[in-house]
């Protein structure tokens, strides 16, 4: 199996006129696996969204796709849905999906059949002779990701593929996504529902002002910006309090919730060893989780405390 | 290295998203059908008015009390007809006017006592009559012949003398042309009418071809941003490839456009020669042959420079009033068109043929009024011209399309343009 990077920055860098769009962005995004490409607005996300389709040029550093320099063949082997997005409103809904189906290298037959098979997939072949002004903002979306995902491609770039879409239809391109990482197809989605990028991505990347602040895999990240806390449940009674000394190491402090108890932990300790101190005090422990962060936390700590996290961006992007 | 697949798919849809376009099919086909039709209408119409006119006879009433006119003029029935116009003469001015109001007279003339010092005719005119200079260009002419015929015959003059003052020449006009034939003036006039009106037509249908077709480019590709279409386009073709398909098929558009109008004009020129195959008047052929060739290059060069200044703009309009300066660069020969038709050969004829704005129109302008006139090292060094203008508009217009696709919001500084053109 190739388990070569699908896509590839290398220390890349980016200014337009006297700003800094990207500085020293290297990150990979591995086969078959859906990487989620967060940050807040004017971040520099679009930009290296831009980069890596060659779009637009690095002024520094390098990209490499399908594991070569990029290349119009290579680019043929990827589909972009970008944030901002339209389709020609006099055109007839199926020819203008046959019209990206073409120039993503389908015949015209077989993009005349895909596009009819991919409206039904997203539940509007009955709109195929319409035109596209007549679409509402939701259906217009869904022909988009349609144009995104016909050629079935190597590689596609989602960049907010949830907007204008109703919950059902939020569900529909949760399941695409699904199954192309079923499928072993790579996808870079770029949203800001949190939400989604916990239910949907195995690794994360966070840009902020032009760096990448935030890199792994989800798990990873997750426990990286752990709180230090956990859940505990006891079969009956609760801690003692005072802690006994050998709890008192672990604990920092203990406060109810429920049928639970939230305990912080000390700084040096790790949830497994706070676990065992737990068992070994004698305690009857029925329930005991170590608290991961949320990725909205994440998300928030990276780009609220700025300047912290661009001084960490180094380190943790080398990770 | 541009891929010929993407230019073929590019140039298609973009063709046929124009020619499927009810407003271009009515431009197309449906205007010059129109105009036929209209125009057609009219001209007949009004000629069949103007036939009856002429055939029906109009008549004056005279009153001619003091006998001016003499006795002999009149017939046995009191009446005189010359040409359209019959001459009743009438005893007195009441029931001349009477029969005016009732419209049996167009008008009629009251000669005083007076008249032969003075030269005083009185007028009558009824209100729903025709008008006064109708009547004066049809009856009045016809009075004073029988005046003047009246007035030499008193004075002795012989019937020679006096057929000689009525009619004094008769001018019969012809026209020697470079060959030595002689053309009658019915015949110039004809071949006046075809051959300076094909070239304004043509010249007009080529301008207007080419400047629809540009047109139809600058709005594409500000439709390609303003949709917001153009990166999911950039991220499968080079930008090239879409300047490329883009320019060829709204170029093919464009073609399609005028080489249906140049076959109405070449219609109606040959209807009118097949009317009067006597007079054997030539048709344009040569600017007829040379016209789509400058009609591609021209379009090839104005489209280039607007399609990369249209890329510059953010919305329609903007990219419109961008492009502005281009056509009117491309409308210069047509407004020196009076000059261009006067003296086809002269000094603004020649410098308008070299000029790659210029030159589609002036070569077809000036091949079509005189193709003997224009040489043809004029015409090689107009298309050299405008194949190297096409070649260097082409490279600048992909790099300037290339960084105008991408650039959104407010348009870019001079400084911004070159600095993002060493990039790409």
């Amino acid at each position: 199996m190739n388990t070569a990077p699908v896509l590839a920055y290398q220390n890349v860098g980016k200014r337009f006129g006297r700003t800094t769009a990207l500085h020293g962005v290297s990150l990979e995004v591995a086969p078959g696996e859906v990487f989620g490409l967060l940050g807040p607005n004017g971040a520099g996300k679009t930009t290296l969204i831009r980069i890596g389709l060659d779009i637009v040029r690095a002024d520094e550093g390098s990209v490499r796709l399908f594991g070569a320099p990029l290349s119009r063949a290579g680019l043929d082997r990827v589909s972009y849905l970008p944030e901002e997005r339209g389709l020609y409103k006099k055109t007839k809904v199926r020819s203008m999906l046959a019209y990206l189906g073409e120039l993503k290298g389908l015949g015209r037959r077989a993009a005349r059949e895909r596009a009819e098979a991919w409206l039904a997939r997203v539940g509007l072949s009955h709109v195929a002779t319409q035109n596209v002004e007549t679409l509402s903002k939701g259906m217009s979306q869904k022909v988009q990701l349609a144009g995104a995902l016909m050629t079935d491609p190597e590689l596609v770039v989602l960049d907010e593929p949830f907007s204008g879409l109703d919950p059902i239809n939020v569900e529909l391109v949760k399941a695409l996504i699904a199954e192309r990482r079923a499928a072993r197809r790579t996808t870079i989605l770029s949203t800001h529902l949190m939400n989604q990028v916990e239910a949907l991505c195995d690794r994360v990347g966070v840009v902020h002002r032009g760096a990448l602040v935030v890199y792994g895999t989800l798990d990873d990240v997750r426990r990286r910006h752990a709180p230090r806390a956990a859940r505990l449940r006891l079969q009956h009674g609760t801690l003692p309090d005072p802690l006994p000394p050998s709890l008192a190491a672990h604990i920092e402090a203990v406060s109810p919730d429920g049928i639970f108890q939230q305990l912080r932990l000390a700084p040096d300790s790790e949830a497994p060893a706070v676990l065992r101190a737990l068992v070994d005090a004698g305690l009857p422990v029925a329930g005991f989780d170590e608290r991961l962060a949320t990725m909205e936390e994440i998300f928030l700590a990276s780009v609220g405390a700025s300047k912290d996290a661009l001084a960490a961006a180094p380190a943790e992007a080398a990770q | 290295m541009i891929r010929a697949d993407k230019v073929r798919t590019i140039a298609r849809f973009e063709f046929l998203q124009i020619a499927s376009r009810p407003s271009y099919l009515l431009v197309t086909f449906g205007l010059p059908l129109f105009f036929t039709l209209v125009g057609g209408g009219m001209l007949g119409l009004q000629a069949w008015f103007l036939a009856r006119k002429v055939e029906r006879v109009a008549a004056y009433g005279v009153v001619d009390q003091a006998n001016l006119l003499g006795p002999e003029v009149w017939g046995d029935d009191g009446h005189v007809t010359l040409g359209p116009v019959l001459l009743e003469r009438m005893e007195r001015a009441a029931p001349a006017l009477a029969a005016q109001e009732g419209g049996g007279l167009g008008g009629s003339y009251g000669l005083g006592g007076a008249n032969r010092g003075a030269g005083r005719v009185r007028a009558y005119a009824a209100e729903a009559g025709p008008l006064l200079s109708v009547r004066s260009a049809t009856a009045e002419p016809v009075l004073a012949r029988l005046l003047v015929d009246r007035l030499l015959r008193d004075a002795g003059v012989d019937a020679a003398t006096r057929d000689r003052v009525l009619d004094p020449m008769e001018v019969e006009r012809e026209t020697v042309t470079r060959e030595g034939e002689r053309r009658s003036a019915q015949d110039q006039a004809l071949e006046l009418l075809v051959r300076s009106g094909a070239p304004f037509m043509l010249g007009v249908l080529l301008l207007t071809a080419l400047l629809s077709a540009s047109g139809y480019l600058v709005q594409t590709v500000a439709l390609d941003k303003e949709s917001k279409l153009v990166e999911v386009l950039l991220s499968s073709t080079d930008p090239d490839e879409l300047l490329t398909g883009k320019l060829l098929g709204l170029g093919a558009a464009g073609l399609l456009q005028f080489v249906v109008w140049a076959f109405m004009v070449v219609g109606g020129a040959g209807t009118v020669a097949a009317l009067f195959t006597s007079l054997s008047i030539p048709l344009p052929w040569e600017a007829l042959l040379l016209s789509p060739l400058f009609f591609v290059l021209g379009y090839l060069f104005i489209g280039s420079l607007m399609l990369a200044t249209g890329s510059l703009g953010s919305s329609v309009p903007e990219s419109q009033k961008l492009t502005l300066g281009w056509a009117l660069l491309a409308v210069l020969p047509l407004m020196l068109l009076v000059i261009l038709l006067e003296e086809p050969h002269g000094s603004v004829g020649k410098l308008l043929t070299i000029l790659p704005f210029s030159a589609p129109l002036t070569v077809v302008v000036r091949t079509s009024l005189d193709p003997a006139g224009i040489a043809t090292w004029e015409i090689l060094l107009a298309l050299a011209v405008l194949l190297m203008s096409t070649w260097l508009a082409i490279r600048v217009g992909a790099r300037l399309f290339r960084i105008g696709l991408l650039l959104s919001g407010s348009r870019p500084s001079w400084g911004e343009l070159l600095r993002q053109a060493r990039i790409r």
